[in-house]
């Protein structure tokens, strides 16, 4: 008798036949094993007693009261939780990081992604800066300019601004390698999803 | 008590009526918190600061069972501070007599008409199950604290955990196996209606 095992799910069975939380079919079964097996009621008994001496445990008498005075409860504002707005945050560096990568196998681009600023736009920008900077310095040019052709004037200043100019000097295209951008928005991803857990955590009733 | 009631006005910021529920359920959330902390002190601050979260969190509860939302907030509290302590291991103040055993704890006499062989057994009893509580894990700790102790069901108890009822079940049967053979162990202190005849299994 005292060899008697039990399996995790007998034990899991007896347990719950005690508080009655059996299905019909598996109560009737487990009633017919009891009258048959000994040692299966021995280990109810058993199991029995022990519920028994839990329930009875004493209270225990709480050392003061609990209620909250008047003047705690006026600092006691109630909590803004910004929970929602990180998981959304989440939610959106998440979906843009799909739709990139999606985006990326679509175009069967095996190539480096550029992302390319168009040709003329920065000749543009340039020429635009370059024709600011010569009208500033026609006032001062004097009498020398004014033998020269406008049509060529223009020209001429165009080519010197586009040497000389700052703007010369700006890179033409903005390189984007998929891993940098992959990388950039696996940081933010992981960024929100670590703020909304903390955020989480702070929850009382998580 | 209208419950439903003094929750709504709670949610409108009467705190009269939040208190009048704290004062229905402070006695069963210190008592969770003590089974699953095992110290007064530590109970005590852990309900104080449930009960501080869940008023300023009370438009979180957007109906259901007050009594097992209140309840979430405890053990969650509970454990956090367990956590704490286990980063913060810290030397237990609790008095002990010559031999090293703890002294009876007159907190357990709540029943001032008891006798004293009748308080004796109280606090071994509860001493013992204490003792056996700590032992096992937080999940079945929560398990057997809430449905055989505290006395809820199944489902108050699922609520509480944020586990399936079958989880739950199954937790409160291996919660209570080691309860039985910890308890064991402290057979000669317990009442005689205690005893676990294991000769008979």
């Amino acid at each position: 008798m005292t060899n008697y095992k039990l399996s995790p799910r007998d034990w899991e069975a007896l347990s719950a036949y005690l508080d009655g939380a059996l299905d019909g079919p598996d109560q009737a079964r487990l009633h017919t094993r009891l009258t048959n097996e000994t040692g299966l009621n021995a280990a109810l008994r058993q199991l029995e007693q022990t519920r028994s001496m839990l329930r009875a445990a004493p209270q225990r008498r709480r050392p003061r009261g609990f209620t909250i005075p008047a003047a705690l409860a006026a600092k006691l504002r109630p909590a803004t939780s910004s929970f929602g707005l990180w998981r959304l945050v989440s939610a959106a560096a998440s979906v843009l990081l799909v739709a990139v990568m999606a985006g990326q196998f679509l175009d069967g681009a095996a190539a480096p992604m550029m992302a390319t600023m168009s040709e003329e736009a920065p000749q543009a920008f340039m020429l635009e800066m370059a024709v600011e900077e010569s009208a500033t310095a026609e006032d001062t040019a004097g009498a020398a300019a004014s033998e020269i052709v406008p049509e060529e004037a223009d020209l001429a200043m165009e080519d010197e601004a586009l040497r000389s100019s700052p703007a010369s000097k700006m890179p033409t295209q903005i390189t984007l390698s998929p891993e940098q951008l992959v990388w950039g928005l696996v940081v933010v991803v992981a960024f929100s999803s670590w703020m909304a857990w903390q955020q989480w955590r702070k929850l009382p009733d998580r | 008590m209208d419950e439903i009631a003094l929750i709504q006005a709670a949610q409108q910021g009467d705190l009269d009526a939040f208190n009048r529920l704290v004062l229905h359920y402070q006695d069963m959330a210190f008592n969770v918190a003590y089974r699953l902390l095992g110290e007064d002190a530590s109970a005590a601050d852990a309900t104080q600061e449930a009960f501080i979260a869940a008023y300023r969190h009370l438009d979180r509860f957007r109906g259901g069972s007050f009594k097992a939302w209140l309840l979430r907030i405890v053990v969650n509290g509970s454990y956090d501070e367990l956590r704490r302590q286990k980063r913060r291991p810290q030397t237990e103040l609790e008095p002990e007599n010559l031999e090293g055993e703890d002294n009876a704890e007159p907190a357990w006499l709540a029943d001032p008409g008891a006798g004293p062989q009748e308080l004796s057994e109280r606090a071994e009893l509860a001493a013992a199950i204490q003792r056996c509580l700590k032992e096992l894990d937080d999940d079945f700790r929560s398990a057997v604290v809430l449905v055989d102790v505290q006395g809820l069901d199944y489902s108050e108890a699922a609520q509480i955990m944020k586990r399936p009822v079958g989880t739950v079940k199954s937790r409160l049967a291996r919660a209570r196996t080691r309860m039985q053979s910890c308890l064991q162990g402290f057979a000669e202190l317990l009442p005689d209606r205690f005893r676990l005849k294991t000769e008979e299994a």
